[in-house]
Protein backbone atom coordinates (compact mmCIF):
# COMPACT_ATOMS: atom_id res chain seq x y z
CA UNK A 1 0.00 0.00 0.00
CA UNK A 2 2.82 2.73 0.70
CA UNK A 3 4.48 1.86 -2.61
CA UNK A 4 1.32 3.63 -4.37
CA UNK A 5 2.24 7.17 -3.12
CA UNK A 6 5.06 7.89 -5.46
CA UNK A 7 3.33 6.58 -8.30
CA UNK A 8 -0.09 8.70 -7.92
CA UNK A 9 2.40 12.03 -7.30
CA UNK A 10 3.80 11.36 -10.54
CA UNK A 11 0.62 10.96 -12.25
CA UNK A 12 -0.70 14.53 -11.45
CA UNK A 13 2.51 15.97 -12.16
CA UNK A 14 2.97 14.40 -15.68
CA UNK A 15 -0.59 15.72 -16.23
CA UNK A 16 0.22 19.19 -15.57
CA UNK A 17 2.73 18.96 -17.76
CA UNK A 18 1.13 17.94 -20.74
CA UNK A 19 -1.69 21.16 -20.12
CA UNK A 20 1.54 23.23 -19.99
CA UNK A 21 3.06 21.88 -23.47
CA UNK A 22 -0.45 22.49 -25.53
CA UNK A 23 0.08 26.34 -24.67
CA UNK A 24 2.51 28.20 -26.72
CA UNK A 25 3.59 31.22 -25.55
CA UNK A 26 4.93 34.73 -26.70
CA UNK A 27 8.10 35.20 -25.12
CA UNK A 28 8.87 39.14 -26.38
CA UNK A 29 6.22 41.53 -27.24
CA UNK A 30 7.29 45.21 -28.89
CA UNK A 31 4.05 47.16 -29.62
CA UNK A 32 4.05 50.53 -32.40
CA UNK A 33 1.58 53.33 -32.30
CA UNK A 34 0.19 54.72 -35.58
CA UNK A 35 -1.63 58.45 -35.53
CA UNK A 36 -3.99 59.56 -38.01
CA UNK A 37 -4.70 63.07 -37.59
CA UNK A 38 -7.98 64.55 -40.51
CA UNK A 39 -6.93 67.93 -41.59
CA UNK A 40 -9.69 70.53 -40.57
CA UNK A 41 -11.52 71.96 -43.91
CA UNK A 42 -13.45 75.08 -42.38
CA UNK A 43 -13.90 78.91 -43.17
CA UNK A 44 -16.08 81.55 -42.49
CA UNK A 45 -17.34 84.55 -44.79
CA UNK A 46 -18.32 87.25 -43.00
CA UNK A 47 -20.40 90.15 -44.53
CA UNK A 48 -20.52 94.19 -43.42
CA UNK A 49 -23.58 95.29 -44.68
CA UNK A 50 -26.44 97.74 -43.19
CA UNK A 51 -29.67 97.69 -45.30
CA UNK A 52 -31.03 100.44 -45.59
CA UNK A 53 -35.08 100.81 -45.54
CA UNK A 54 -35.21 104.13 -47.30
CA UNK A 55 -32.77 103.65 -50.29
CA UNK A 56 -32.40 107.25 -51.60
CA UNK A 57 -30.80 107.71 -55.18
CA UNK A 58 -26.98 108.97 -55.14
CA UNK A 59 -26.55 107.45 -51.94
CA UNK A 60 -23.86 104.73 -51.22
CA UNK A 61 -24.11 101.77 -48.66
CA UNK A 62 -21.10 99.73 -47.99
CA UNK A 63 -20.46 96.15 -48.49
CA UNK A 64 -17.71 94.03 -47.42
CA UNK A 65 -17.29 90.41 -47.85
CA UNK A 66 -13.95 89.03 -46.22
CA UNK A 67 -13.21 85.05 -46.05
CA UNK A 68 -11.15 83.61 -43.39
CA UNK A 69 -9.91 79.77 -43.09
CA UNK A 70 -10.72 78.09 -39.80
CA UNK A 71 -9.32 74.74 -40.62
CA UNK A 72 -5.20 73.41 -40.64
CA UNK A 73 -5.07 73.29 -44.42
CA UNK A 74 -4.86 75.66 -47.13
CA UNK A 75 -7.74 76.72 -49.35
CA UNK A 76 -8.63 79.19 -51.81
CA UNK A 77 -11.43 81.01 -52.45
CA UNK A 78 -13.72 82.56 -55.59
CA UNK A 79 -16.68 84.35 -55.64
CA UNK A 80 -19.13 85.02 -57.73
CA UNK A 81 -22.34 88.14 -57.48
CA UNK A 82 -26.04 88.00 -59.01
CA UNK A 83 -28.36 91.47 -58.54
CA UNK A 84 -31.86 91.00 -58.16
CA UNK A 85 -35.33 93.67 -57.98
CA UNK A 86 -38.20 93.09 -57.00
CA UNK A 87 -41.23 95.34 -57.51
CA UNK A 88 -43.26 97.03 -54.69
CA UNK A 89 -45.64 93.65 -55.54
CA UNK A 90 -42.49 91.20 -55.04
CA UNK A 91 -42.16 90.53 -58.33
CA UNK A 92 -38.95 90.27 -60.27
CA UNK A 93 -38.13 92.99 -62.11
CA UNK A 94 -36.33 92.05 -65.51
CA UNK A 95 -32.69 92.57 -65.14
CA UNK A 96 -32.31 95.04 -68.58
CA UNK A 97 -34.58 97.43 -67.20
CA UNK A 98 -32.48 98.02 -63.49
CA UNK A 99 -29.04 97.12 -65.20
CA UNK A 100 -27.97 100.70 -64.64
CA UNK A 101 -29.92 101.28 -61.45
CA UNK A 102 -26.79 100.45 -59.36
CA UNK A 103 -23.01 100.70 -59.47
CA UNK A 104 -21.39 98.28 -57.53
CA UNK A 105 -17.78 99.26 -56.08
CA UNK A 106 -15.56 96.61 -56.51
CA UNK A 107 -12.16 97.19 -54.40
CA UNK A 108 -8.83 94.96 -54.55
CA UNK A 109 -9.05 93.72 -58.38
CA UNK A 110 -5.56 92.80 -59.59
CA UNK A 111 -3.14 90.89 -60.37
CA UNK A 112 -1.48 91.46 -56.55
CA UNK A 113 -1.00 88.79 -54.06
CA UNK A 114 -3.65 90.33 -51.91
CA UNK A 115 -6.12 90.97 -55.05
CA UNK A 116 -8.81 89.30 -56.69
CA UNK A 117 -8.72 88.39 -60.44
CA UNK A 118 -11.99 88.07 -62.66
CA UNK A 119 -11.97 85.17 -64.98
CA UNK A 120 -15.52 84.56 -66.54
CA UNK A 121 -18.32 84.69 -63.67
CA UNK A 122 -15.86 84.43 -60.77
CA UNK A 123 -13.37 86.69 -58.95
CA UNK A 124 -10.50 84.39 -57.68
CA UNK A 125 -8.56 85.46 -54.51
CA UNK A 126 -4.58 85.46 -56.08
CA UNK A 127 -3.33 83.55 -52.79
CA UNK A 128 -4.04 80.08 -51.10
CA UNK A 129 -5.39 81.37 -47.81
CA UNK A 130 -2.96 79.84 -45.38
CA UNK A 131 -3.77 77.60 -42.03
CA UNK A 132 -5.66 79.73 -39.01
CA UNK A 133 -3.39 81.86 -37.12
CA UNK A 134 -1.24 82.56 -39.77
CA UNK A 135 -0.90 86.46 -41.50
CA UNK A 136 -2.46 85.15 -44.54
CA UNK A 137 -5.40 83.42 -43.44
CA UNK A 138 -8.03 85.56 -44.62
CA UNK A 139 -8.71 87.23 -48.01
CA UNK A 140 -9.41 90.92 -48.38
CA UNK A 141 -12.92 91.94 -49.72
CA UNK A 142 -13.45 92.50 -53.53
CA UNK A 143 -16.36 94.53 -53.42
CA UNK A 144 -16.53 97.93 -51.23
CA UNK A 145 -19.93 99.66 -51.71
CA UNK A 146 -23.12 99.56 -53.55
CA UNK A 147 -24.17 102.81 -55.11
CA UNK A 148 -28.05 103.72 -55.88
CA UNK A 149 -27.33 105.82 -58.69
CA UNK A 150 -28.34 109.88 -58.77
CA UNK A 151 -29.48 109.62 -61.51
CA UNK A 152 -32.43 106.74 -61.48
CA UNK A 153 -35.93 108.66 -62.17
CA UNK A 154 -38.15 108.42 -59.25
CA UNK A 155 -41.94 109.81 -59.02
CA UNK A 156 -44.09 110.29 -56.22
CA UNK A 157 -47.38 109.24 -55.91
CA UNK A 158 -49.20 110.59 -52.44
CA UNK A 159 -52.19 109.36 -51.22
CA UNK A 160 -55.00 111.86 -49.12
CA UNK A 161 -56.57 110.97 -46.39
CA UNK A 162 -59.40 113.97 -44.35
CA UNK A 163 -59.79 117.64 -45.57
CA UNK A 164 -56.69 119.83 -44.78
CA UNK A 165 -58.00 122.02 -42.04
CA UNK A 166 -60.70 119.84 -40.77
CA UNK A 167 -59.81 117.43 -38.70
CA UNK A 168 -57.49 114.70 -38.80
CA UNK A 169 -55.73 115.10 -42.33
CA UNK A 170 -52.61 113.01 -43.55
CA UNK A 171 -51.02 112.64 -46.58
CA UNK A 172 -48.50 109.85 -47.29
CA UNK A 173 -46.08 109.85 -50.19
CA UNK A 174 -43.97 107.00 -51.09
CA UNK A 175 -40.87 107.75 -54.01
CA UNK A 176 -40.38 105.21 -56.25
CA UNK A 177 -38.24 104.43 -59.14
CA UNK A 178 -39.83 104.19 -61.98
CA UNK A 179 -40.44 100.95 -63.81
CA UNK A 180 -40.06 99.50 -60.09
CA UNK A 181 -41.83 101.62 -57.91
CA UNK A 182 -40.87 100.79 -54.23
CA UNK A 183 -38.46 97.77 -55.31
CA UNK A 184 -36.05 96.05 -53.05
CA UNK A 185 -32.52 94.92 -54.65
CA UNK A 186 -30.69 91.79 -53.64
CA UNK A 187 -27.25 91.63 -54.39
CA UNK A 188 -26.22 87.98 -53.58
CA UNK A 189 -22.56 86.83 -53.40
CA UNK A 190 -21.63 83.43 -53.51
CA UNK A 191 -18.24 82.57 -51.76
CA UNK A 192 -16.91 79.24 -52.80
CA UNK A 193 -13.58 77.75 -51.00
CA UNK A 194 -11.81 74.22 -52.07
CA UNK A 195 -8.60 72.79 -50.52
CA UNK A 196 -6.23 74.15 -52.23
CA UNK A 197 -4.48 71.10 -53.66
CA UNK A 198 -7.53 69.62 -55.46
CA UNK A 199 -8.40 73.21 -56.65
CA UNK A 200 -7.80 72.31 -60.39
CA UNK A 201 -10.07 69.18 -60.12
CA UNK A 202 -12.65 71.31 -58.61
CA UNK A 203 -12.74 74.24 -60.59
CA UNK A 204 -12.17 74.02 -64.05
CA UNK A 205 -11.30 76.57 -65.84
CA UNK A 206 -10.05 78.58 -62.61
CA UNK A 207 -6.61 80.33 -63.28
CA UNK A 208 -3.26 77.83 -63.64
CA UNK A 209 -1.51 80.37 -61.32
CA UNK A 210 -4.35 80.00 -58.75
CA UNK A 211 -4.88 76.25 -59.20
CA UNK A 212 -1.96 74.34 -60.94
CA UNK A 213 -2.78 71.34 -62.49
CA UNK A 214 -0.41 68.29 -61.09
CA UNK B 1 38.66 67.89 -74.91
CA UNK B 2 38.27 64.40 -73.30
CA UNK B 3 40.14 65.53 -70.57
CA UNK B 4 37.73 67.83 -69.96
CA UNK B 5 34.62 65.86 -69.82
CA UNK B 6 36.45 63.27 -67.69
CA UNK B 7 37.92 65.79 -64.86
CA UNK B 8 33.70 67.32 -65.31
CA UNK B 9 32.07 63.65 -64.67
CA UNK B 10 34.31 62.91 -61.85
CA UNK B 11 33.56 65.85 -60.39
CA UNK B 12 30.19 64.82 -60.55
CA UNK B 13 30.57 61.59 -59.42
CA UNK B 14 32.54 63.20 -56.45
CA UNK B 15 30.07 66.20 -55.83
CA UNK B 16 27.10 63.79 -55.63
CA UNK B 17 26.57 62.74 -52.07
CA UNK B 18 24.66 59.66 -51.21
CA UNK B 19 22.32 59.50 -48.45
CA UNK B 20 21.60 55.89 -46.51
CA UNK B 21 18.05 56.02 -45.72
CA UNK B 22 16.96 55.24 -41.98
CA UNK B 23 14.07 53.12 -41.98
CA UNK B 24 12.37 51.88 -38.82
CA UNK B 25 13.18 48.53 -37.76
CA UNK B 26 11.54 45.85 -35.36
CA UNK B 27 14.42 43.16 -34.28
CA UNK B 28 15.06 40.41 -32.25
CA UNK B 29 18.08 40.90 -30.40
CA UNK B 30 21.03 38.39 -30.50
CA UNK B 31 21.87 38.72 -26.83
CA UNK B 32 18.36 38.62 -24.84
CA UNK B 33 16.41 37.05 -27.82
CA UNK B 34 13.81 39.25 -27.23
CA UNK B 35 12.00 41.56 -29.72
CA UNK B 36 12.86 45.23 -29.70
CA UNK B 37 11.68 48.77 -32.03
CA UNK B 38 13.90 51.16 -33.49
CA UNK B 39 12.23 54.19 -34.51
CA UNK B 40 13.42 56.67 -37.01
CA UNK B 41 10.56 58.65 -35.84
CA UNK B 42 9.98 59.46 -32.04
CA UNK B 43 9.24 56.80 -29.04
CA UNK B 44 7.28 54.34 -30.64
CA UNK B 45 5.76 55.39 -33.49
CA UNK B 46 5.75 54.02 -36.68
CA UNK B 47 3.10 56.09 -39.49
CA UNK B 48 2.47 59.21 -38.22
CA UNK B 49 -0.15 60.71 -40.45
CA UNK B 50 -0.96 64.34 -39.92
CA UNK B 51 -3.60 66.66 -41.52
CA UNK B 52 -4.90 64.32 -43.69
CA UNK B 53 -7.52 64.70 -46.47
CA UNK B 54 -9.46 63.21 -48.37
CA UNK B 55 -7.61 61.19 -51.45
CA UNK B 56 -4.50 61.49 -49.72
CA UNK B 57 -2.12 58.28 -49.78
CA UNK B 58 0.84 57.15 -48.06
CA UNK B 59 3.90 54.74 -48.28
CA UNK B 60 5.75 53.69 -45.14
CA UNK B 61 7.90 50.93 -44.75
CA UNK B 62 9.38 49.02 -41.66
CA UNK B 63 12.17 46.25 -41.38
CA UNK B 64 11.70 43.11 -39.32
CA UNK B 65 14.57 41.56 -38.79
CA UNK B 66 16.09 38.45 -37.08
CA UNK B 67 19.17 39.67 -35.67
CA UNK B 68 20.04 36.10 -33.14
CA UNK B 69 21.72 32.82 -34.75
CA UNK B 70 18.41 31.05 -33.98
CA UNK B 71 15.59 30.27 -36.46
CA UNK B 72 12.31 32.52 -34.97
CA UNK B 73 8.16 32.87 -35.89
CA UNK B 74 7.37 36.27 -35.93
CA UNK B 75 3.60 37.22 -35.45
CA UNK B 76 1.63 40.66 -35.90
CA UNK B 77 -1.81 41.95 -34.45
CA UNK B 78 -3.63 45.30 -34.73
CA UNK B 79 -5.09 46.81 -31.43
CA UNK B 80 -7.63 49.57 -31.99
CA UNK B 81 -7.19 52.63 -28.99
CA UNK B 82 -9.37 52.44 -26.67
CA UNK B 83 -9.40 55.79 -26.31
CA UNK B 84 -10.40 56.53 -29.98
CA UNK B 85 -13.58 58.56 -29.97
CA UNK B 86 -16.70 57.28 -32.02
CA UNK B 87 -15.99 59.24 -34.91
CA UNK B 88 -12.38 58.34 -34.56
CA UNK B 89 -13.07 54.73 -34.89
CA UNK B 90 -15.44 55.83 -37.83
CA UNK B 91 -12.28 57.14 -39.31
CA UNK B 92 -10.49 54.06 -39.18
CA UNK B 93 -13.10 52.65 -41.87
CA UNK B 94 -12.21 55.29 -44.17
CA UNK B 95 -8.23 54.39 -44.19
CA UNK B 96 -8.10 51.53 -46.69
CA UNK B 97 -4.51 49.25 -45.88
CA UNK B 98 -2.36 47.55 -48.01
CA UNK B 99 0.36 45.85 -46.27
CA UNK B 100 3.29 43.90 -48.23
CA UNK B 101 6.16 41.52 -47.18
CA UNK B 102 8.80 42.01 -49.15
CA UNK B 103 6.59 42.64 -52.22
CA UNK B 104 3.85 40.00 -51.34
CA UNK B 105 0.75 41.09 -50.04
CA UNK B 106 -0.42 40.20 -46.87
CA UNK B 107 -3.35 42.31 -45.91
CA UNK B 108 -5.85 44.14 -47.86
CA UNK B 109 -8.45 45.93 -45.91
CA UNK B 110 -8.88 49.01 -43.42
CA UNK B 111 -6.80 50.23 -41.34
CA UNK B 112 -8.91 48.59 -38.53
CA UNK B 113 -7.12 45.69 -39.10
CA UNK B 114 -10.19 43.60 -40.38
CA UNK B 115 -9.66 42.43 -43.94
CA UNK B 116 -12.46 43.01 -46.02
CA UNK B 117 -11.04 41.15 -49.41
CA UNK B 118 -11.47 37.95 -50.22
CA UNK B 119 -7.89 37.34 -48.24
CA UNK B 120 -9.87 37.32 -45.19
CA UNK B 121 -6.63 37.90 -43.06
CA UNK B 122 -7.79 39.09 -39.74
CA UNK B 123 -5.44 41.49 -37.65
CA UNK B 124 -7.39 42.01 -35.04
CA UNK B 125 -6.09 38.39 -34.48
CA UNK B 126 -2.11 37.83 -34.43
CA UNK B 127 -1.29 36.12 -38.06
CA UNK B 128 2.11 34.24 -38.51
CA UNK B 129 4.42 36.97 -40.82
CA UNK B 130 6.88 34.14 -41.03
CA UNK B 131 9.87 31.60 -39.77
CA UNK B 132 13.04 33.77 -39.85
CA UNK B 133 16.00 32.16 -40.45
CA UNK B 134 19.31 33.31 -38.53
CA UNK B 135 19.75 37.09 -39.23
CA UNK B 136 17.35 37.44 -41.85
CA UNK B 137 14.95 40.36 -42.46
CA UNK B 138 12.19 41.46 -44.38
CA UNK B 139 10.38 44.43 -45.94
CA UNK B 140 7.28 45.67 -44.49
CA UNK B 141 5.64 48.22 -47.26
CA UNK B 142 2.66 49.86 -45.61
CA UNK B 143 0.74 51.31 -48.38
CA UNK B 144 -2.40 53.85 -46.40
CA UNK B 145 -5.09 56.13 -48.86
CA UNK B 146 -7.82 57.92 -47.28
CA UNK B 147 -10.73 57.73 -48.89
CA UNK B 148 -12.57 60.37 -51.10
CA UNK B 149 -15.84 59.93 -49.57
CA UNK B 150 -14.37 60.67 -45.99
CA UNK B 151 -17.66 63.56 -45.24
CA UNK B 152 -16.97 64.29 -41.52
CA UNK B 153 -13.87 66.90 -42.80
CA UNK B 154 -14.99 69.87 -40.18
CA UNK B 155 -14.25 67.68 -37.49
CA UNK B 156 -10.71 67.29 -36.23
CA UNK B 157 -10.28 63.70 -35.82
CA UNK B 158 -7.00 61.65 -34.49
CA UNK B 159 -7.16 58.07 -34.36
CA UNK B 160 -4.76 55.00 -32.97
CA UNK B 161 -3.81 52.07 -33.67
CA UNK B 162 -1.38 49.55 -31.78
CA UNK B 163 0.71 47.31 -33.91
CA UNK B 164 2.05 44.61 -32.18
CA UNK B 165 5.02 42.06 -33.28
CA UNK B 166 5.10 39.00 -30.71
CA UNK B 167 8.03 36.50 -31.00
CA UNK B 168 7.20 32.72 -30.53
CA UNK B 169 8.82 30.67 -27.63
CA UNK B 170 9.02 27.74 -30.35
CA UNK B 171 8.79 27.77 -33.74
CA UNK B 172 5.47 26.85 -35.42
CA UNK B 173 2.41 28.39 -35.00
CA UNK B 174 1.18 28.16 -31.45
CA UNK B 175 -1.96 26.16 -30.63
CA UNK B 176 -3.05 29.22 -27.77
CA UNK B 177 -1.76 32.38 -28.37
CA UNK B 178 -0.99 34.16 -25.05
CA UNK B 179 0.44 37.33 -25.29
CA UNK B 180 3.32 38.08 -22.67
CA UNK B 181 3.31 40.32 -20.12
CA UNK B 182 5.94 40.50 -18.63
CA UNK B 183 9.39 39.82 -20.17
CA UNK B 184 10.82 39.69 -17.28
CA UNK B 185 8.47 36.08 -16.32
CA UNK B 186 9.57 33.25 -18.34
CA UNK B 187 6.00 30.92 -18.96
CA UNK B 188 7.72 28.09 -17.70
CA UNK B 189 6.85 29.53 -14.24
CA UNK B 190 3.40 28.89 -14.83
CA UNK B 191 4.55 25.32 -15.73
CA UNK B 192 6.72 24.67 -12.59
CA UNK B 193 4.41 26.17 -10.50
CA UNK B 194 0.87 24.29 -11.72
CA UNK B 195 3.42 20.75 -11.41
CA UNK B 196 4.01 22.01 -7.51
CA UNK B 197 0.18 22.58 -6.93
CA UNK B 198 -0.94 19.81 -8.93
CA UNK B 199 1.37 17.52 -6.49
CA UNK B 200 0.66 19.13 -3.26
CA UNK B 201 -2.77 19.08 -3.69
CA UNK B 202 -2.54 15.24 -4.78
CA UNK B 203 -0.38 14.10 -1.84
CA UNK B 204 -2.98 15.89 0.52
CA UNK B 205 -6.11 13.90 -1.16
CA UNK B 206 -3.95 10.97 -0.95
CA UNK B 207 -3.10 11.63 2.72
CA UNK B 208 -7.28 11.79 3.59
CA UNK B 209 -8.08 8.98 1.31
CA UNK B 210 -5.19 7.27 3.32
CA UNK B 211 -6.59 8.37 6.81
CA UNK B 212 -9.79 7.48 5.63
CA UNK B 213 -8.78 3.68 5.21
CA UNK B 214 -6.57 4.04 8.51
CA UNK B 215 -10.24 4.64 10.15
CA UNK B 216 -11.96 2.18 8.86
CA UNK B 217 -9.31 -0.48 9.76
Amino acid sequence: MKNKKPIIALVALVAVGLVGATIAYFTSEVTLDNVFTTATYKTKTTETFSSPTDWLPGTTTPKTVVTENEGTIPVVVRASLSENWKDENNQDVNISDYRDYTTINFANIGTGTNQWTKVGDYYYFNRQLAAKGSSTDSTTTFIESVTLNADVATSQSCTENGTLGQGTYTKTCTTGIDGIGKGTYTLTITVETVQADKCAQAWTGAPTSICPTN
Amino acid sequence: MKKIFIALFASIIIATPVFAEAKNKVYVYEKDEKVYYDSKLFDDRFMVHENMVPGDSFSDELVVENGTSYEHDIYFKIELDEANTASAQDLLDYIGMKIYINGNLLYDGKAKGKDYSSKGVDLTDAVFIKRFAAHESVTMRVDTHFDEDYEDIENHDIAHTHWHFYLSDQPGKPDEIVPNTNDDFSPWYFVIFGACGAVLIAVVVFEIVQKKKDKKK
